[in-house]
């Protein structure tokens, strides 16, 4: 069952490879949907306008007490403010640990030269207008992300389990710049192939 | 070489070059620090914790361990290490957690470690919070998905060894919140070695 918000005020879709951000109001609702299946986004939230104030994932563990967050879970900033609610959500199976894929980490692990998403997130914030320097690993938000932990430590990279057209909601709680990156990484992180996600937003209020 | 006692609720910081050994103890047992580094010759190449997860394969790190670089270059290897129940997600208590939690503001170790840049005249936005490494911290992350902080399993006298793989800057901040630090906050001791290990 699809939850019904009517018709979106805007709709686009995003490479993988390429990034995207929007502002987005109190009380509207962004939809951030899987359109292929397998798809992750490396998905950062500020304070429109000020990127001092941003996604903190660890104080959002904090705060809901758990490291998998779902419906009606209140995603919070570094100081502590609500930015979003989980309002509804397909899989409930994201990656809330932060931090991207990375040139660097392409170099050291596929041997090759690309960029990986924390370089298309800090170009985004040059088109934006902000200092790149101020990304900040913890705001990232690995929407669709599989990450197996175990109690004993293991940390690994895992298929995600989204279908085609599986989405989550978020509602803003306060005003807010999105900025994300549709990751390329070409392994199972991604279903071993790639593919675009499409960000719609409704008027929720 | 040198060693410093350091209380809980306050914070101190300094250099390393390569190839030293810090060696972090835990005087009293269960008390966490909040520990952050950065290369000496340029402060946007900072430790990254979440790299360092990648690199390791896990997120619980010890002996053998690598703490990696935002640019994925080893900052540290961990030579010794009593514990190895460290937390590695990142992030700092702060004066916003504890009046979040209905306390009276009180600095945390965020804003310690902010005060700590300011002397090596970086602002407070050179602190990301993926660069700290919450030494002694125990984090569970259970299987239903419960993410809580436990008391600490650090013994009296317990010891982690970081040796430097480059030059470095380190700062720590001593976590006296009344969360992560057992019966209470205690004093660590931050003893410096040359190349021995």
């Amino acid at each position: 069952m699809s939850t019904d918000l009517g018709k979106p005020l805007e709709s686009k879709i995003i490479q993988p490879n390429h990034g995207g951000s929007g502002e987005i109001k109190q009380g509207q609702t962004l939809r951030i949907i899987d359109v292929e299946g397998q798809q992750v986004a490396d998905f950062v939230t500020i304070k429109s306008g000020d990127p001092t104030e941003f996604l903190d994932c660890v104080y959002t563990n904090w705060s809901v007490g758990r490291y998998k967050w779902r419906e009606g879970d209140v995603l919070c900033s570094n100081h502590l403010n609500p930015m979003w609610t989980i309002t509804d959500d397909k899989t409930g199976n994201h990656y809330t640990g932060g931090g991207f894929c990375s040139n660097d980490a392409r170099r050291l692990y596929l041997d090759n030269d690309e960029k990986g998403c924390r370089d298309t997130v800090k170009e985004v914030y040059r088109e934006l207008g902000f200092d790149p320097n101020l990304v900040q690993s913890v705001s990232c938000f690995n929407v669709f992300m599989t990450v197996n932990y175990t109690p004993e430590g293991e940390w690994n990279l895992g298929e995600p389990i989204t279908r085609a057209g599986d989405y989550i909601d978020l509602r803003a709680e306060m005003d807010i710049t999105w900025i994300v990156s549709v990751c390329a990484w070409p392994e199972i992180v991604n279903g071993d192939k790639p593919t675009p996600l499409r960000f719609e937003l409704y008027d929720t209020h | 070489m040198e060693e410093r006692v350091l209380d809980p609720g306050t914070s101190d910081s300094g250099v390393i070059k390569h190839g030293q050994t810090l060696r972090i103890i835990d005087i009293e047992g269960q008390q966490v620090a909040d520990f952050i580094a950065w290369r000496i010759d340029d402060p946007s190449e900072y430790q990254d914790v979440f790299n360092s997860n990648f690199a390791n394969g896990s997120w619980k790190i010890g002996s053998g361990g690598v703490l990696v670089s935002n640019h994925m270059n080893k900052f540290w290897t961990i030579t010794e290490d009593d514990c190895e129940e460290h937390y590695m997600g990142g992030g700092f208590c702060s004066s916003d957690l504890y009046t979040y939690e209905g306390n009276p503001p009180h600095d945390g170790c965020r804003d310690r470690l902010q005060k700590e840049l300011a002397k090596y005249d970086l602002t407070p936005l050179h602190l990301r919070e993926v660069s700290c490494f919450n030494i002694f911290m125990h984090v569970a992350y259970d299987s239903d998905g419960t993410w809580e902080i436990r008391r600490p399993i650090s013994k009296a006298g317990d010891h982690i060894d970081l040796r430097a793989e480059m030059d470095l800057h380190w700062a720590v901040s001593i976590c006296d919140d009344p969360w992560s630090n057992g019966d209470g906050p205690t004093p660590m001791r931050f003893e410096f070695y040359d190349a021995i290990h």
